[in-house]
């Protein structure tokens, strides 16, 4: 019960501005897909073209051999066919119904009304809200609303669900809290995901893969570790992750910053402008060259004096210049 | 010790208030339901019920609900597609349009009616415009015809709330619906229309409250098709020999029990049928491209709408206006300025335009003083005490302000040999603060709703007296209410007329009763100049504050 989804050549201009430059993506099946960016960089628009709510101007899209858009044939599946699952930002409950029957619109919509109560009330274990089927939306808490979205999503069962940022919407705490929750679900169930979100460390946590987007454009589409360790290009490197800079293709992350030498090393000194505590490590501020690196260590030194800080030189990553 | 003589001194200004709102409000209204219950100083429930079920009032009572209901409807076959074009298709992005619309509402409705009057009638000109059609304009005076016109001024109101209540939902609702397998049908069955259905009685309920307080259009058109309604009727036994007050105080009791009956409704209903929809993080409003097609059918709707709302009475209106002998109709050469001249000649329509310029500008003043003390008084102390206080001055919106006024004669005319008010201008500023007050508190209120008290603790804070952060910090932030609050009472104070037939000394004319007179029994022509010369300045007043109010917003 997955699919694959294929995005070929897909173009989108809003008022003349173009928000997608034309872009290739495949999402694999049953992998756990992120399309990671900052606001404004299409990721959004890109989701909503696979649920058929933003119609792109060229190109094609295909779920698994079927095309549901094409701008040359003029196909173009309207969404209440796509049979897709759908997490929005605002949850988009209505007011108006049950939880039991926001969850089982889909199902009614889709006269899959055989087994309703048991379907529907099975999706609600899964997110362990069955004992709140006859309440409505506002008499739920954030958290609880968000798992209402998501048995709706499930319960259709459909081959791929969407989430459109669908945790921005919570606190910190909960944030953390149904992010493993989620991917628990999505991984249970055998779906594939396909997941928006500006924040990494949701990104990095949760996919199998992450497109990272920036301008519209497919910046780098690969695993997180190779993200973080491989950046593509230098948005790649800033937006993923804290690096020290050598210059603008010449980068270091933290982690490879050393007051112990090893062999084979090279030695900075380099003065300490800040100290920040962080509870298990301290944060500390260097200058080079005109820029801030950032360093952990279980030490603290004194601000104003200089340190010896050792790098590796395999952990320097080389980047290729921006194409403007 | 302090802080006994603290709350002592909060409690005073209240106590003041109650007494005044007690005397302007309250007393009238307790002696409309008094002259409709007792009879030679014995209270008689059974008088009181006979001349109700008297089958003249039930006729009266019936023709009203009639109306109330057939312009609900009539207003939403109007409304609810305009509100729908204006919210979620192209049309929206023309916001002109939303002030177009807004017109019908502004206009004086018995302005628009003698605009309606002076097209379709016999000679009028509808039938010199298109003499072919024969006497067929002339069908426009029944009820369908009385039905048309006051839907015409009202449904702005229904269409501005379905309007905002659509806007409100935000597009993921039903593009959650379409991505669960609803198509275009089961949506708006699902989901569009349950979630409106609160707003949408709660402003059919408005519309009807509004159409049986109505007293312009009736009282033009509706009299001239014979057709009596509240209004009509409680004016007729207070002015036209027999006069008859039990008969327009038992009316006016049912009125206002229907009215509070139907708000208690609406509260209800608020309380009810209303989603509190989430806006928030990431909600967006939704927005339906029509095609080509649709979206010229759609610019016809909104043609002829407002045609019917505006085009119509406004054209009768001004070419009346310019007219120079009606009999000869709308024939090149057949026009002048005379008219206009005469108004600014004449003392009689100089004397009207000041009598209205000073009561508009004197119950604006006034108002905006006592409201603002309320709401102040009322925010600090906030108990049963400034609640009530608060509620008295909101409850001349409730009523139609016929049965207040019937209510102030009633009541002045029986404190006449203590307090000689009756029958003087005094009077009649008393009235329009009555009826008026409401405006300055809902203004206010709201414009205090918008500051945080934070502002007022940081005066306080930085050394500040009470009255300092008064004068520097509460008043400057709350002046725009109140003056918009000024402006929207002078514009409708301005215009005023049932209260000014009813209760204006003998010959004192206002613009409004001048319009009325000449409309009926003198020169329509110069009626209608006047009419015209009226929708102006309360136009320029509204131009002025909008001017005002986006200058002031600039600035911050």
């Amino acid at each position: 019960m997955s699919m694959e989804i294929r995005l070929v050549g897909v173009t989108k201009s809003f008022s003349g501005n173009q928000v997608i430059r034309p872009s290739d993506l495949t999402i694999e099946s049953g992998s756990f897909t992120t399309l990671l960016g900052p606001s404004g960089c299409g990721k959004t628009t890109l989701l909503r073209m696979m649920a058929g709510l933003e119609s792109p101007d060229t190109g094609e899209i295909y779920f698994d051999e079927t095309c549901v858009f094409s701008a040359v044939k003029h196909i173009n599946i309207p969404p209440e066919k796509r049979g897709l699952g759908f997490v929005f930002q605002d949850f988009a409950l209505w007011p108006h119904m049950t939880v039991f029957e926001n969850v089982a619109f889909g199902l009614r919509a889709r006269k899959e009304t055989q087994d309703l109560q048991k379907r529907v009330m099975e999706a609600l274990r899964a997110v362990q809200l069955e004992g709140c089927a006859q309440r409505y939306p506002h008499q739920l808490s954030g958290g609880q609303q968000q798992r209402v979205a998501f048995a709706r999503a499930i319960v259709i069962e459909p081959a791929c669900v969407l989430f459109d940022e669908p945790l921005s919407a919570l606190d910190a705490i909960l944030r953390e809290e149904m992010r493993h929750e989620l991917r628990e679900i999505v991984s249970r169930l055998n779906l594939t995901a396909v997941f928006v979100t500006h924040d990494q460390t949701e990104a990095m946590s949760m996919s199998d893969r992450i497109a990272v987007l920036y301008q519209g454009r497919i910046e780098q589409y690969d695993t997180p570790e190779q993200i973080y360790r491989r950046p593509a290009t230098p948005f790649v490197a800033h937006f993923v992750g804290k690096a020290n800079w050598f210059s603008d293709t010449k980068l270091v992350r933290p982690e490879a910053l050393s007051l112990v030498p090893a062999e084979g090393c090279q030695l900075f000194e380099l003065p300490v402008t800040g100290v920040q505590y962080l509870g298990d490590t301290y944060e500390i501020i260097l200058r080079y060259n005109g820029v801030f690196w950032i360093l952990h260590s279980s030490q603290k030194p004194a601000v104003g004096s200089v340190i010896s800080v050792y790098i590796d030189p395999q952990n320097i990553i080389l980047l290729q210049k921006e194409k403007t | 010790m302090r802080q006994l003589s603290a709350t002592r001194k909060s409690v005073l200004p209240l106590i003041g208030l109650l007494v005044i709102l007690g005397v302007l409000i309250v007393c009238p209204l307790i002696m409309i339901f008094a002259e409709a219950v007792i009879s030679d100083g014995r209270l008689d429930f059974s008088g009181a019920w006979a001349m109700i079920a008297d089958s003249g009032n039930l006729q009266t009572i019936w023709n009203s609900l009639r109306l109330g209901l057939c312009v609900v409807l009539c207003s939403t076959v109007i409304a609810v597609p305009t509100a729908y074009l204006l919210a979620r298709t192209q049309l929206a992005k023309r916001r002109w349009l939303d002030i177009i619309f807004m017109i019908p509402f502004m206009t004086p409705p018995y302005i628009a009616s003698m605009g309606w009057i002076l097209f379709m009638q016999k000679r009028g000109l509808f039938q010199q415009l298109f003499p072919s059609s024969g006497s067929f304009s002339e069908k426009f005076f029944c009820f369908g015809g009385l039905v048309l016109v006051m839907s015409l001024h009202v449904f702005p109101f229904l269409m501005t709330m379905m309007k905002n209540a659509i806007s409100n939902i935000p597009a993921s609702l039903e593009e959650s619906g379409a991505v669960f397998g609803a198509g275009f049908g089961r949506r708006l069955r699902k989901i569009f229309a349950p979630l409106l259905t609160g707003n949408y009685a709660i402003g059919a309920l408005l519309v009807f409250v509004k159409t049986l307080a109505e007293y312009g259009t009736p009282y033009t058109l509706g009299r001239r098709i014979g057709y009596y309604v509240f209004t009509t009727d409680i004016h007729r036994y207070s002015t036209t020999a027999p006069i008859d007050f039990g008969r327009s105080a038992s009316l006016s009791a049912v009125l206002v029990a229907i009215c509070m009956g139907l708000w208690l409704l609406q509260n209800h209903i608020t309380d009810r049928c209303s989603y509190r929809l989430v806006g928030g993080k990431g909600s967006r409003p939704a927005a339906t491209t029509l095609h080509p097609a649709g979206h010229l059918l759609a610019w016809v709707w909104a043609a002829v709408v407002a045609l019917a709302a505006i085009g119509i009475p406004y054209f009768s209106i001004i070419s009346t206006s310019l007219i120079h002998l009606r009999g000869y109709g709308l024939t090149p050469g057949n026009f002048t300025f005379a008219h206009y001249a005469e108004l600014f000649t004449t003392p009689k329509s100089l004397r009207a335009i000041q009598t209205s310029l000073f009561l508009a500008s004197a119950s604006a003043v006034i108002c905006s003083a006592l409201g603002t003390a309320v709401v102040l008084a009322a925010r600090r102390r906030k108990g049963k005490l400034g609640k009530a206080v608060e509620a008295v001055s909101l409850l001349p919106e409730m009523l139609p302000s016929i049965v207040l006024i019937i209510g102030m004669m009633l009541f002045w005319n029986a404190i006449y040999k203590t307090i000689p008010l009756y029958n003087t201008i005094g009077i009649m500023v008393l009235a329009y603060v009555a009826l008026y007050l409401p405006y300055t508190v809902q203004y206010v209120t709201s414009a205090f709703a918008q500051i945080n008290d934070s502002l007022m603790q940081a005066g306080r804070t930085f050394g500040g007296s009470p009255s300092y952060v008064f004068c520097r910090i509460t008043l400057p932030m709350i002046f725009k209410g109140i003056l918009s609050g000024w402006m929207m009472i002078f514009i409708i104070a301005f215009r005023e007329l049932v209260t000014a037939s009813l209760i204006a000394p003998p010959n004192v004319l206002v613009v409004s009763t001048y319009i009325n007179r000449e409309f009926e029994q003198g020169s329509v022509s110069l009626g209608m100049a006047m009419a015209v010369l009226c929708v102006l300045i309360t136009t320029a007043a509204l131009l002025i504050m909008n001017g005002l109010s986006g200058r002031k917003e600039r600035k911050t």
